[in-house]
């Protein structure tokens, strides 16, 4: 003899076949149980008949949830992605890594130094070729000249025809 | 968690049209009540019947099978594959969301119906309030009827585990109902 009534999950093990004798017997005598057992196989009839013979409700595009609400937690994360690699690279910089910014001065100032010097060579070498032209041109048209121009530098003895003193008004300033 | 494919050698419908025949119907019904979209079950149940179509071009004619139960489990797991999948909607598919239904026209006066409208509206949305597996164990057991030890094997949880997901989903679906007479 069972005291109390049955628990709905006993009336449940009732339902699908199982429970003891004794529940059994206790669900044919007590009234309100059985009324709860009734209710129980109801529902659960009227619960599959719906899953089984009604389509399920419209599934709709929700037009109304907002472009930021879906976008947001992805910008969020590649933007804190973003930070944690930046912060990383700051942090963290292994052999090879690009120059900070004193080296990349350093290596400004060399270059522009060796651009200075490489330009002082070409204009030389541009300033000699001119010489040289001037010169043979003198030479050729026997300019007369009383001035030397000793101060024209050694390269001009280079140039054909020339004998010392040479009758020219070159100077460097041309 | 994935469940074992291997289908049960026993007998079974003797051709590939036949089997479709047989179970489209049914292995479609599961994955809507699964996936509770449409589309979605209709693509599951393609790849459930390809899946199908594989498995009867390799199997040996000679061996018979039981496909029903075959069938369920690659259906449950074809299912759990596309719920896991769901991050891919979130950010490029659409949203989802019930409204009211439109049941099509059954011939019978709203007397005649069983449930009203509503309540088959609260049903359908206390269901997919449900966690996965009480779906899947709900739906085995009280839609389609099967055993709750084959439920067990087939979704490779223990007879108690089922019965206890089964408690639990028919104390949440009933709750929607309220008392009725």
């Amino acid at each position: 003899m069972m005291n109390g009534c049955l628990k709905d999950q006993t009336l449940l093990s009732l339902h699908d076949g199982e429970g003891t004798g004794a529940e059994r017997t206790h669900l044919t005598e007590c009234a309100a149980c059985a009324a709860r057992y009734r209710r129980l196989r109801g529902d659960l009839e009227a619960i599959r008949q719906v899953l089984r013979e009604t389509p399920p409700p419209h599934i709709v595009s929700r037009g109304s949830r907002s472009f930021a609400s879906r976008w947001l937690p992805l910008a969020v994360a590649v933007g804190l992605i973003l930070v944690l690699v930046w912060g990383g690279a700051r942090l963290w910089r292994p052999a090879g890594s690009p120059l900070s910014n004193e080296e990349i001065w350093a290596l400004l100032g060399e270059s522009s130094a060796d651009l200075f010097l490489l330009n002082e060579a070409f204009a030389e070498e541009v300033w000699m070729n001119t010489v040289d032209a001037e010169v043979a041109t003198a030479l050729e048209a026997e300019w007369p000249c009383e001035r030397d121009v000793e101060s024209v530098d050694a390269g001009l003895g280079d140039v054909e025809g020339y004998a010392g003193s040479i009758p020219c008004e070159i100077s460097p300033g041309l | 968690m994935t469940l074992p494919l291997q289908p049960v050698p026993c007998r079974g419908p003797v051709s590939y049209e036949a089997l479709y025949a047989a179970h489209h119907a049914e292995v479609l019904r599961l994955c809507r009540l699964l996936l509770a979209n449409h589309h979605d079950a209709e693509e599951v149940a393609q790849e459930v019947f390809l899946k199908v179509y594989q498995r009867f071009q390799n199997k040996n004619q000679n061996q018979l099978m039981v496909w029903k139960p075959w069938l369920v489990r690659v259906s449950i797991n074809a299912c759990r594959d596309r719920r896991r999948s769901g991050w891919w909607k979130w950010f490029g598919g659409t949203g989802e969301e019930y409204r009211e239904a439109s049941y099509p026209d059954s011939g019978k006066s709203p007397e005649e119906t069983l449930l009203g409208r509503e309540t088959q509206g609260h049903i359908w949305r206390a269901f997919q309030e449900l966690s996965a597996r009480q779906r899947e164990v709900f739906v085995l057991r009280y839609v389609d009827e099967w055993p709750t030890g084959k439920v067990a094997d087939m979704l490779g949880i223990t007879t108690g585990s089922v019965k206890r997901y089964l408690f639990r989903a028919v104390r949440h679906l009933r709750r929607t109902l309220g008392d009725r007479p």
